[in-house]
């Protein structure tokens, strides 16, 4: 077990306080997914990005180190000032930056449970995770218990509350004219995804309802930017829900027979992904999140 | 009816506020607590927050006194202005948006009053079309349910009610300041007026107070949208009477009466003397305004 932690560890890269990692080499790689959209892809989550007559709005800032060079990947599109974050949920690989940017009189808006859970100590055994209060100048100053709609650049952007799934507090974002959604982490595109199923908080049940509400609203023009991974379509978003159905369906099954956690990773739930999906996320850890979507979870 | 419309004209000031003179009008400051003020002038009454965090201010009166009433801020507090929420959509209140969106606030308002601004709107009161708001006049952000401003360490809750005065209708609660903004749900000495053109509904108003109920206790400060400045016993009381004349009215209307039947029926009668003052409009004419209102959704 403490194996599989050190692996966690690792691949949650940036979660370990305590020895934080180094953002030197981090290149800022920004691209274009509609006129006045971005997706800027760093290290974190993907950070979308509108820009137009009425200033820059951002989707996750990623971690702390990178404000910068996101600043310069901004201003190479834009000399417009950014005026708004919104954040899809609580991680730091997606608020990481909000204490700069709160500093730089950014308005900063996430849902009621990313407030709530960026305000106490949050501690994740299975992401190494121990995260203290942030500052204030890191805080949402504006939360919504269901959803807000920037009328700005042209277009409506909706932040809604999807249900719980990869936390209590996941947003998606949708850009009503220009067919854009960002789907914060609940959407992983063709890899395992993080479930932060400790402290009353995702389950891999609510990953599968908020998929099966995300997709009747897309089409086939739908750029989808996920919360990792590359922008995506329609048709990636119903492979994920295919591969977190199968996953669900086998590791419930096998966790009422009583499975312990060792008897369901080693029965390989997700056999025929691992090849592909496995890449980047290693199945056993996410194979325990899942399991700890049917079982509550006890601290070792 | 003529007549009518002529009395109403002047009651509620509605129309014709561009060249209203408001030369005379005093901004007169009330404090509620270190944090909290109140300003009236012409129009609905005005809610200021300041601290550390900059200064937000609840509805705008008409465009004019603007000046006087950013002098008004001005000697409370030299922190930016930072947010500017709307209660609904009428003149009296969103008058100054224009001018204090080149302050630099952020307007937020419930997604009917965007909707409401943004189209040609009839006002049933004069008669006559409104056009609809320049952009730089609207919302930018706009909510569907409830949003919390954390903000000069309070938490300010802003929230939508049912369909009473409009259909835009929000509230603002202050938890640690103890002091919550009504918007035109509640006029602190009259019959609340029944804007039934923009979605207002007579039936509304007992449910859009009870909602206001639950958040105070006796000792909260009452900002009325027009008024003095109120307290829970007041509100309690006025929320009684609301729900009697309503059911009263409704009764008569379901009975098949005329407008005219429901005048003589005088619903309203053990009520005027408390609560038609401050007003030209006689108690037969919000009658009628109910009776007007009941008819209309009857059609709907």
């Amino acid at each position: 077990m403490k194996r599989l932690l050190v692996i966690v560890g690792v691949f949650i890269s940036g979660y370990a306080a305590a020895q934080a990692p180094n953002f030197d080499a981090v290149q800022i790689k920004s691209i274009k997914v509609a006129q006045n959209i971005y997706v800027l892809e760093g290290q974190g989550g993907n950070i979308g990005v509108s820009v137009g007559e009425d200033g820059v709005l951002l989707i996750d800032d990623q971690f702390a180190p990178l404000t910068a060079k996101h600043q310069e990947a901004i201003k190479a599109i834009t000399d417009k000032p950014v005026r708004f974050l919104i954040n899809t949920h609580y991680h730091r690989d997606h608020v990481g930056g909000n204490e700069n940017w709160g500093k730089a009189g950014v308005m900063i808006v996430a849902h009621d449970n990313v407030y709530k859970r960026m305000t106490t100590t949050q501690v994740v055994h299975l992401l190494n995770a121990n995260i203290p209060p942030y500052p204030k100048a890191a805080l949402p100053v504006m939360t919504y218990n269901d959803r807000v709609t920037y009328h700005i650049n042209g277009d409506e952007l909706t932040a809604y509350k999807v249900p719980r799934s990869h936390t209590d507090g996941d947003s998606m974002v949708r850009f009503r004219n220009a067919n854009v959604v960002h789907t914060g982490d609940v959407f992983a595109s063709g890899r395992y995804p993080v479930i932060d199923v400790e402290n009353n908080n995702g389950s891999v049940m609510g990953v599968l309802k908020a998929i099966d509400e995300l997709i009747p609203t897309l089409d086939d023009f739908t750029k989808v930017i996920p919360g990792h991974g590359p922008v995506s379509t329609k048709k990636d978003v119903i492979a994920y829900r295919k591969m977190i159905h199968t996953v669900a369906t086998r590791v419930e099954k096998l966790a009422k027979q009583g499975k312990t956690l060792e008897q369901v990773v080693a029965a390989k739930p997700l056999r025929e992904y691992d090849e592909e999906w496995g890449k980047f996320r290693k199945t056993d850890s996410f194979v325990e999140m899942v399991y700890y979507g049917f079982v509550p979870y006890k601290p070792k | 009816m003529k007549k009518l419309l002529a009395v109403l004209l002047a009651a509620l000031s509605f129309g014709a506020w561009a060249q209203r003179n408001f030369d005379a009008t005093v901004i007169k400051t009330t404090k509620l607590t270190d944090s909290l003020y109140m300003l009236e002038g012409e129009g609905g009454n005005i809610g200021v927050s300041v601290g550390e965090d900059g200064i937000m201010v609840i509805d705008d009166q008409f465009a004019p006194l603007t000046p006087k009433i950013l002098t008004a801020i001005r000697a409370i507090s030299d922190k930016p202005l930072k947010f500017l929420l709307n209660t609904h959509v009428h003149g009296d209140h969103i008058g100054g948006n224009e001018n204090m969106a080149k302050e630099g606030v952020v307007i937020i308002a419930h997604n009917n009053v965007r909707k409401r601004m943004s189209a040609l709107q009839f006002n049933e009161y004069i008669k006559r079309n409104v056009a609809p708001y320049p952009k730089s006049s609207l919302p930018v952000i706009t909510f569907a349910d409830t949003v919390t401003f954390h903000f000069n360490g309070d938490d300010v809750t802003v929230f939508h009610t049912p369909p009473s005065h409009t259909d835009g209708d929000s509230m603002v609660h202050f938890a640690k300041g103890n002091v919550l903004h009504m918007g035109d749900v509640y006029a602190s000495t009259r019959y609340p007026n029944i804007d039934t053109e923009s979605g207002g509904s007579l039936m509304g108003f007992a449910p859009a107070v009870d909602l206001a109920l639950k958040r105070i206790d006796d000792a909260t400060q009452v900002i009325a949208g027009h008024g003095p400045l109120s307290n829970k016993k007041e509100l309690k009381e006025f929320r009684d009477v609301m729900d009697t004349i309503a059911k009263r009215a409704d009764k008569l209307f379901k009975a098949g009466k005329s407008k005219q039947q429901m005048v003589e029926a005088k619903p309203t009668r053990d009520f005027d003397a408390k609560w038609n003052r401050n007003t030209p409009r006689t108690p037969d004419q919000y009658v009628e305004s109910m009776y007007y209102d009941l008819a209309r959704h009857q059609l709907k």
